[in-house]
């Protein structure tokens, strides 16, 4: 693992840009500049090193909920609360660290004022997590959350996240090197109907 | 490993960049029996550097040489405004620092430009405020070079039935054909339409000691492992650094062209990795920066002899940006489609290549067959629908459903050419070198985008007679990211309205030639790089003829 390099800081590509630019016929989105980051995926019981309980617990059920845990692995099992801790150690802006930090505080406030013999997120039904995340989607905290969550849950596994490729296995990417055709279905019947190979 | 020149020694060619046209002009320069310097600003990677970690290459931009912010560039509407400072994100203007420029990451579209793309403004007549205009030279003058570029670089293909006259078969036959390339074929046969195999600068096989594509699916925005595709990397770059007279100088950023008594250009000052300023003196020099970073050098090298900038006196440098437009449109099918595997596009359509007025509005274009967004995290943060839920157990699962089951069919068009369209000196904001940042002024002809709606009215009617169960669009907005940067030094017989002759040296400076994307007169139908190349060749042989001749 690297120390924070300040020419590697543009860890939250700003949603905020001028651009809508018609060439990839949308903005790149927010997001991590992870490439100096040259650690291993975590252990489901290493230590976090950035985040205490309370935020790995608040934090996790976000992310389980965003990515959820059902009949196939989710955001829990690919190790997103890893991934997250590791890109606030090394990568993120400050400015977004404080905003997930800030984001932990004010949820717990509010859940507090709703459910007060509750008192924290993680500890709501999930039907009621649903509920109050979506009361909050909108916001600049859980958009962070949420693409935190996306690029934990895709990105190659030696950044910590998509821990035994769950991400990948999910959407049905295979990460060979190598393909040979058939790549799809209709490819397969074209060739099968006697189709030039070409 | 090239030869090594000493920098106090005069050489024969200076080149700036070492992209598309930059290899091309090094390899065929220094094969002519010259002595060439190449300097790119970029790193000199290779093959075995380049990987599929999608974070660090694509969200990160390593595929345009790295982080971004240390070369800011602005950009506003028009003239009126002020520029700001493009935020995070994608820049406006993308382009590779490496060596082999932009030819590195590009998916590999290599459409010839047609015959009507060098005489669109004789045959259609004048498009009232705008730079619209008849080439100096003709397709039958750039065949032979078109010619060149698919057997020197080496292009896949067979030719199509709109496809323009040529004068041989294409080296190697088309890539093998993917599911979004036959649903294609099938959505153009009900529509009538003509779909046929995509042209591109990516071996199907094994050709000039490179192997053919591995079908790995990385290609947008990724250096190819295997050098299977044709960058300028693969292909010329190692051949001119085998004649032994061409030395590829990287990390080496020029920033000012210098005159002599006699207003010819003396030498290039350049700055090192670490900023210390070099000169390089050559006899002449040719600059193949692309269309915003040679623009911005001629206009850096003003001097109390070029008070506009160098090779600027018809004012022209900088104008006539054309960006090209470009939308994908998204369907979802029955079967799994995997389209993460294998190149980009496998079948093109160019029915409407030519324009017809009668639609109301000037413009052209292709449909190309594709996966964009396609690789992982793009498509999940960016791929489905904007009405999909954006979280939650519904969107796990669609994305499982949809990320095999999806293609797209891309739209590229036409952009008049705008005097209004510039690329010039930011007056406020600088880069890391203190040199003033570069400043777009864009905004799209209106016609653009009534053409580029028209092609994505295609687009969607191709997905739906292929029988696809869900298309979706994207918006339709002006163009603000630009990977297509061209028109900014154009070619004209007229030295009052243009900035090169049609044998690519500069009205102005006998020694001081231009050949890369700022070369075009007219913007073609959205793939540009072929023609780029085609124009180096040809600018290369005459640029030889001119030094045997000792006529820089």
């Amino acid at each position: 693992m690297q120390p924070k390099d300040p020419s590697r800081r543009a860890f939250f590509r700003s949603s905020g840009s001028i651009l809508s630019g018609t060439w990839l016929a949308y903005q790149l989105p927010a997001i991590l500049a992870l490439s100096e980051l040259a650690c291993k995926a975590q252990l489901e019981s290493a230590p976090l090193k950035a985040l205490n309980n309370v935020e790995a617990f608040e934090l996790e059920a976000i992310a389980a909920q965003i990515f959820p845990s059902d009949e196939t692995p989710g955001a829990r099992e690919a190790g997103i609360i890893h991934f997250i801790d590791q890109a606030i150690l090394n990568v993120m802006e400050k400015s977004d660290e404080e905003l997930l930090r800030q984001g932990v505080v004010d949820l717990q406030t509010s859940v507090g004022d709703m459910y007060p013999t509750v008192g924290r997120f993680s500890a709501l039904s999930n039907e009621r997590q649903i509920e109050y995340l979506r009361s909050i989607e909108n916001t600049s905290f859980f958009n962070l959350m949420r693409t935190l969550t996306l690029t934990g849950m895709f990105v190659h596994p030696k950044y910590g996240g998509n821990r035994d490729k769950i991400g990948w296995k999910h959407l049905g990417f295979d990460d060979k090197h190598t393909w040979q055709p058939p790549f799809g279905y209709y490819d397969e019947q074209y060739l099968k109907e006697g189709g030039d190979a070409k | 490993m090239g030869r090594q020149f000493n920098s106090r020694e005069e050489v024969d060619f200076v080149i700036v960049g070492s992209g598309a046209a930059g290899g091309v002009m090094a390899r065929e320069l220094s094969q002519a029996g010259y002595d060439v310097v190449v300097l790119e600003q970029g790193p000199y990677l290779q093959a075995s550097d380049f990987g599929h970690d999608e974070l660090e290459t694509f969200f990160n931009l390593e595929w345009m040489g790295g982080i971004d912010n240390e070369f800011p560039q602005t950009y506003r509407l028009s003239e009126s405004e002020e520029a700001v400072l493009v935020g995070a994100g994608l820049p406006v203007l993308i382009y590779a620092r490496m060596v082999g420029g932009s030819s590195v990451h590009f998916t590999g579209n290599y459409w010839r430009f047609h015959p009507i793309d060098f005489t669109e403004r004789s045959l259609l007549g004048e498009i009232p405020n705008t730079g619209f205009d008849d080439w100096p030279i003709t397709y039958d003058d750039l065949e032979p070079y078109y010619t060149k570029v698919d057997w020197e670089i080496g292009v896949s293909g067979i030719p199509g039935p709109f496809d323009p006259p040529r004068s041989r078969p294409f080296p190697v036959p088309p890539l093998p054909v993917k599911s979004s390339g036959v649903l294609m074929d099938k959505g153009a046969r009900a529509l009538g339409l003509h779909s046929q195999p995509a042209p591109m600068a990516i071996l199907s096989e094994a050709y000039q000691n490179r192997p053919g594509c591995v079908n790995c699916g990385f290609c947008l925005a990724f250096g190819c492992e295997v050098s299977a595709k044709s960058s300028t990397l693969a292909t010329m770059i190692p051949q001119a650094e085998a004649t032994g007279r061409c030395e590829i100088r990287s990390e080496s950023t020029v920033v000012r062209l210098d005159t002599g008594e006699n207003g010819q250009v003396k030498e290039v000052m350049y700055l090192d990795k670490n900023g210390v300023e070099h000169a390089q003196k050559a006899k002449a020099f040719v600059i193949c920066a692309n269309g915003a970073e040679t623009a911005r050098l001629l206009l850096h090298s003003e001097s109390s002899r070029h008070p506009n900038g160098l090779a600027n006196s018809s004012g022209k440098v900088g104008k006539y940006l054309m960006f090209n437009t470009q939308i994908p449109t998204m369907g979802l099918f029955e079967h799994p489609l995997n389209e993460y595997k294998g190149v980009q596009v496998t079948r093109i359509i160019h029915d409407y290549y030519n324009a017809d007025l009668s639609r109301g509005f000037y413009g052209g274009g292709g449909l190309d067959a594709r996966f964009q967004p396609g690789s992982p995290l793009w498509f999940a943060l960016q791929g489905l629908p904007a009405d999909a839920p954006r979280w939650g157990k519904e969107h796990k699962r669609i994305l499982e459903e949809y990320y095999t089951h999806t293609m797209s069919v891309a739209a590229h068009g036409t952009s008049l050419p705008l005097e209004s369209n510039t690329i010039s000196l930011d007056p406020t904001h600088e880069d890391k070198w203190g040199r003033p940042a570069i400043r777009v002024t864009y905004n799209d002809h209106p016609d653009d985008l009534s053409n580029l709606k028209f092609l994505q009215d295609m687009s969607v009617d191709v997905l739906e007679a292929a029988g696809a169960k869900h298309v979706w669009t994207f918006p339709i907005a002006p163009t603000t990211v630009g990977a297509h940067l061209l028109g900014t030094c154009r070619m004209g017989n007229d030295p009052d309205k243009s900035v090169i002759d049609r044998f690519h040296r500069t009205h102005d400076v006998r020694n001081l030639f231009i050949a890369d994307g700022s070369s075009l007169v007219t913007s073609g139908r959205g793939q540009p790089t072929m023609t780029i190349q085609a124009l180096a060749f040809r600018a290369a042989e005459h640029i030889s003829g001119f030094a045997a001749r000792n006529e820089l």
